[in-house]
């Protein structure tokens, strides 16, 4: 039982991470608290539906959703965070968080406010034997998606030279770009890959948490609590924290109902009192 | 004789503050040059209205004899021209090494690489996994030059490269500036410490409120003689 549990934070925390990474590659490069991401993750599972009711595949839909969004990345990057970026920080919540209003706006008047779910690619379906209780695959799978997305950011961040660019951007914008770097370029890249992340978490979540309208804030608030604690702006930080609040979350839901969805603010309010900077001060 | 850098009734602003007033400037292939004055004539203002930090309002900027059009952040040193930031500018979560292969971001090719600037600044190798701000002023010096070396440009400038480093430290230093000058990079020397100016460079320029006001050859005069240009 316990470990069952445990394994349903995992999942949860797998989603978050996927979250909060974007969540932290936007906010390193740009200095935008991205309000909107939760509705890219909402955007990403509705698109997913629809790719999939139309074409059957669910990986078909997965690739759509990766392009789409990084489009729609790249272009928030171009024409919304790049003007931002020097702005009042209260004018970039007012905008992300406009824009969320937007994409949910947008999300209903598409595909009305009814919920839907979508299935689990066939080969993902089905479940395993974990000391002796099944255990479905495709949570299980959520879970190597996690540690996947994890793994090749920071490869992708340490181990090349755009990584290396990235991490320079995000510290010193100027000095990188006088050292030739289109910094420009490289944030928007980044806010494609942080949008694309996002769409990913939506379809993947979609068969798990099933779709509607409410999903992007409900898991915008989880996210922001993970990079929080994990110290704004740190990889290695909203890991841990992504793990913990998954671990709260799941937890807390068979244990502590009543103030299961207070748990993760309460960590937030303990973790700031004791270290203001986060789990992991800010480093990227 | 073909100029690596040009400047042409630079006008420079930073908002409305308007800072130079019409900068003359040129700088010939293999050229070094010196660029001397107060705290806040604007000798720092000429780099960044070279990098697109300072506004240019008025003038114009040649690079190798090409217009610098819609100046960006990178444009100079995509073109050929690294500089040495006042105040050094090492990013702080970058190793040695990273913050060198930053340098190399232009991809411009040429004598400098990685190994090569070791072999100028061993200690740079000892340490090249270390964050790079966790060197002394003078390594850190060393690392900032190392950095615009990597990107292979035709005209190196230096803003204060002694600026509140030991005089051993600033020895070694010139000793660096004049084997870059003679491998055929021109050098800009931005400095208030005289000595160094004349041990690296040929002409000079002296700028007083925005303005090149005064300009000579360094050759057979000594630190003296710059001093009672300076004072003019
Ligand atoms: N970012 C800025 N905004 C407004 N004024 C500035 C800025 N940077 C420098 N200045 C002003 O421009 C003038 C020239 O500065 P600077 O070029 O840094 O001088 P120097 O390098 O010769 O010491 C100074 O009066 C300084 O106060
Ligand atoms: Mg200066």
């Amino acid at each position: 039982m316990i470990t069952l549990q445990l394994l349903n934070g995992l999942v949860y925390g797998s989603l978050l991470i996927i979250m909060a990474s974007g969540l932290v590659l936007i906010y390193g490069l740009r200095r935008v608290v991205n309000f909107a991401h939760g509705s890219l993750y909402m955007l990403g599972a509705y698109i997913g539906y629809s790719v999939s009711a139309y074409t059957n595949s669910q990986w078909l839909a997965l690739l759509v959703v990766c392009f789409l969004m990084a489009i729609i990345g790249y272009l928030l990057d171009k024409f919304c965070f790049k003007i931002l970026q020097d702005r009042d920080p209260i004018a970039t919540v007012l905008v992300t968080y406009g824009l969320l209003l937007v994409f949910e706006d947008i999300v209903q008047t598409i595909w009305g406010k009814a919920n839907y779910s979508l299935d689990a690619p066939e080969i993902l379906r089905g479940s395993i034997e974990l000391s002796g209780m099944p255990f479905p695959i495709y949570r299980l799978s959520i879970i190597i998606v996690g540690v996947l997305v994890t793994a090749c950011l920071f490869l992708w961040l340490n181990k090349t030279r755009i990584g290396l660019f990235v991490r320079a951007a995000s510290t010193d914008p100027l000095t990188t770009a006088t050292q030739g770097v289109n910094t420009d370029w490289v944030s928007g890249s980044v806010v494609a890959i942080g949008a694309a992340l996002a769409g990913i978490a939506g379809v993947v979540a979609a068969p798990f948490l099933s779709l509607a309208p409410t999903m992007g804030s409900d898991i915008l608030v989880d996210s922001f609590v993970v990079v929080v604690i994990g110290g704004l702006g740190s990889f290695g930080g909203a890991f841990a924290a992504a793990m913990i609040v998954g671990q709260l979350q799941t937890f807390g839901a068979v244990y502590a109902q009543d103030v299961a969805s207070l748990l993760p603010f309460l960590l937030m309010l303990v973790v700031l009192i004791w270290k203001p900077s986060g789990i992991a001060g800010s480093r990227v | 004789m073909s100029t690596v850098l040009e400047l042409k009734e630079l006008n420079a602003h930073y908002g409305d503050a308007h800072i130079l007033h019409g900068i003359n400037l040129t700088i010939d292939k293999g050229e070094s040059v010196g660029l001397i004055g107060r705290n806040g004539v604007g000798k720092t203002t000429v780099v960044n209205a070279i990098l697109g930090v300072a506004t240019v309002r008025r003038g114009e900027i040649f690079i190798s004899g090409k217009k610098l059009e819609r100046i960006k952040h990178y444009s100079a040193a995509r073109q050929g021209v690294s500089v040495v930031p006042q105040g050094r500018m090492i990013i702080p979560n970058l190793t040695i090494e990273e913050n060198l292969i930053l340098g190399s971001a232009v991809q411009r090719g040429g004598k400098w690489n990685l190994d090569e600037v070791y072999a100028l600044f061993p200690i740079l190798k000892e340490r090249s996994a270390t964050p790079g701000t966790a060197l002394s002023g003078g390594q850190q010096q060393m690392l900032a030059i190392g950095r615009a070396l990597m990107a292979n440009p035709d005209l190196l400038i230096l803003d204060e490269p002694s600026e509140g480093l030991a005089p051993v430290i600033v020895d070694q230093l010139a000793e660096i500036f004049v084997e870059v000058k003679n491998s055929g990079t021109s050098v800009l020397l931005i400095e208030q410490n005289l000595s160094l100016i004349v041990r690296v460079v040929g002409k000079f320029n002296v700028m007083a409120k925005g303005l090149i006001v005064d300009r000579g050859v360094v050759s057979g005069s000594d630190v003296r003689e710059l001093h009672k240009h300076i004072m003019i």
